[in-house]
């Protein structure tokens, strides 16, 4: 009789013996697949302050991505007759062409950011819930990228700018009609004093 | 802790249990629906097996018989219907199972053993022929018996299939809870290879994705966003004790991450001057080296299981296709054409095959190319499904569903077997570990 080792996840093993040697089975032992529990789970730093960030319109009369703005300026970007009050640029379907009607939002964006060179901007980029979850943090980060490089030529230096993509995973709706996927393919403006 | 959490059959068995259980953060066990199954599966039946006539305290003869069904190869029968369960063939009624249409049989029992555990005999029989065909002991401790009934499953698969089964192996997979946009969590979750036993590895209110397995089963590497900071970062975790490691992060993409055959190195995506291009991580010396500069989106890498070539995704042509290059960059080669995207590759464990999301018309559908041939197959119905991943014996591959109801699913490799694995709340990427065993 052959005694067969299973490795198995726990690392108890089992023992399996042949009885009737109809079957041959090659010995695999030591596969030391064990699961790690609550103890030790790490958890990541659920602060409140970065939660929300640009969500719904970049209209909003709010504060939220306005941290880093002095705060005798802010009334500048909550005031909707000022360019400066669009802080989302929303994009067609697999582009990252900044569409025309941005453009005066970005170059005022880009002078705001000349004149104040404390003053440091990130570009959050987005991508609706259709194709692959990988390919869209890419594509939300060439979104983003194509506002930074718009930004820059506007007078901001590059140094102040920074750029990261959420692709489809922090969705400004939730939602799979159309309207829905065009509010969620955008990069938002996140002024942080961080 | 690990063995006593919200299985259904341990409620019934220990309400100790079931109080701690509730203490722990939302897990819920994935719940499995065969919804279609093989024309040519295969007939068996598995008796309860007994402890010197009582029932064991996990019903394994049930688990292998989940475990058979599940793959659609197998058709196995109602418990209801059986009248017996016979200890050994000479005990079987032979006129009794034939008249049941049961062409195979398992039969067995369990003994307590000396180290507390159990000693499990059994044995498949063939009805016409009324005798045993092979019979085996298996020996498990007194909390293993749930992995003695996928031994039993695994057992009988590779009679009868001729390939190692699965089941024994493990799944990850990514939970999101919440309703609304901002008020979300996250969570990584391994679990067994049906979903059972979950265990949260990671959460976080900020997103967590693209978990894959080290090829040994020990570490699962996975990106994780820190949205206060505007980062994201390729971590690394080792299961057994918890503690992680970051490979890369910062501004930018950090992300899908994919494992090198022999769990040394890791490719994975960084953006670098506004595209996105694709690098490897050495594990053991820390270095970093570029693998393309393309001046397109480069993402998505997937390790050839012989570590010499690596599938990715690229829309240096315009749209997302896929390409293969060698694992040090050169002699890149476009792979798709059929649709108008393909993207997201996993090898085949054999490496003799992919399987991708196929975009074609407005849906998203996953498919199989035989690299041989470049004979492609869709195994799936759409419209949105995402993040295949082969099953460790190449027999099968498990994706999301992200419409309707977002779950996942399992399909034989010839699209002939279905089955779901869902719960409450969107269940998403699942990566599948090695076989376990």
């Amino acid at each position: 009789m052959g005694h067969i080792s299973f490795g198995s996840r726990r690392q108890v093993l089992l023992a399996a013996t042949l009885v009737a040697a109809a079957l041959s089975l090659t010995a695999c032992g030591g596969n030391k697949n064990v699961r790690g529990d609550a103890p030790g789970m790490p958890q990541a730093g659920m602060n409140d302050q970065g939660q929300g960030q640009g969500m719904g319109s970049g209209r909003d009369i709010d504060v939220r991505g306005l941290e880093g703005i002095p705060a005798e300026d802010r009334h500048l970007f909550t005031d909707p007759n000022n360019p400066l009050s669009t802080r989302t640029v929303y994009f067609d379907l697999d582009s990252s062409a900044i569409p025309s009607r941005f453009s005066q939002a970005i170059q005022a964006h880009g002078q705001y950011l000349a004149n104040h060179p404390n003053v440091n901007l990130r570009l959050e980029g987005n991508t609706d819930e259709r194709g692959t979850r990988e390919y869209n943090v890419a594509l939300g980060e060439r979104r983003a990228d194509s506002v930074k490089q718009a930004v820059v030529l506007s007078g901001a230096s590059a140094g102040q700018v920074t750029t990261i993509s959420y692709g489809e995973e922090r969705p400004a709706v939730l939602g799979q009609d159309a309207e829905s996927l065009n509010k969620n393919r955008r990069v938002d403006f996140i002024y942080t004093n961080n | 802790m690990i063995k006593t959490k919200r299985t259904s059959w341990l409620a019934r068995f220990c309400l100790i249990a079931v109080a701690a259980c509730m203490a722990l953060p939302a897990q819920a066990a994935l719940e499995v629906d065969i919804t279609q199954s093989s024309d040519q599966a295969i007939p068996i039946a598995i008796a309860p097996f007994k402890a010197n006539g009582q029932r064991l305290p996990v019903d394994i003869s049930d688990i292998a018989s989940r475990d058979l069904a599940s793959t659609g190869l197998f058709r196995t029968f109602d418990r209801a219907n059986m009248t017996e369960s016979p200890a050994t063939p000479e005990d079987v009624n032979y006129q009794s199972w034939a008249a049941q249409g049961v062409d195979n049989l398992v039969i067995g029992s369990a003994a307590r053993n000396a180290a507390g555990g159990y000693r499990i005999t059994f044995y498949l029989v063939d009805v016409a022929r009324q005798q045993a065909v092979t019979s085996f002991q298996i020996n498990a401790g007194g909390n293993q018996l749930r992995d003695a009934g996928h031994t039993i499953a695994n057992l009988i698969y590779e009679r009868f299939v001729g390939k190692k089964g699965y089941f024994l192996s493990n799944i990850a997979y990514v939970t999101v809870t919440g309703n609304t946009a901002n008020n979300r969590t996250f969570r990584l979750v391994v679990a067994d290879y049906d979903g059972s036993q979950p265990s949260t590895i990671y959460s976080s209110k900020d997103p967590v994705m693209s978990p894959a397995w080290s090829p040994s089963g020990d570490r699962i590497a996975y990106v994780a966003f820190d949205v206060y900071k505007g980062t994201s970062s390729v971590r690394i975790q080792n299961l057994s004790s918890g503690q992680a490691r970051t490979i890369s992060a910062g501004h930018g993409v950090n992300g899908a991450p994919a494992w090198s055959p022999n769990g040394q190195e890791i490719a994975f995506a960084k953006s670098a001057d506004g595209d996105t291009d694709l690098f490897v991580y050495n594990l053991a010396t820390g270095q970093t080296r570029q693998l393309t500069r393309s001046g397109a989106i480069d993402t998505e890498p997937s390790w050839s299981p012989n570590g010499r070539e690596i599938v990715f995704t690229s829309d240096r042509g315009g749209q997302p296709q896929l390409y293969r290059m060698n694992a040090e960059g050169g002699g890149i080669q476009r792979l798709t054409y059929d649709g108008s995207s393909n993207q997201r590759a996993d090898f085949a464990p054999d490496g003799k095959s992919i399987t991708y999301v196929q975009k074609s018309g407005n849906g998203f559908r996953i498919a199989v190319m035989d690299l041989e041939t470049n004979n492609v197959r869709i195994v799936s119905d759409g419209p949105q499904d995402d993040s295949p991943a082969f099953a460790p014996n190449g027999q099968a591959v498990l994706y999301a569903r992200q419409s309707g109801r977002n779950a996942l699913s399992l399909v034989s490799l010839d699209g002939n077997a279905k089955s779901t694995l869902s719960q409450a709340g969107e269940v998403r990427e699942p990566a599948w570990g090695p076989l376990g065993y």
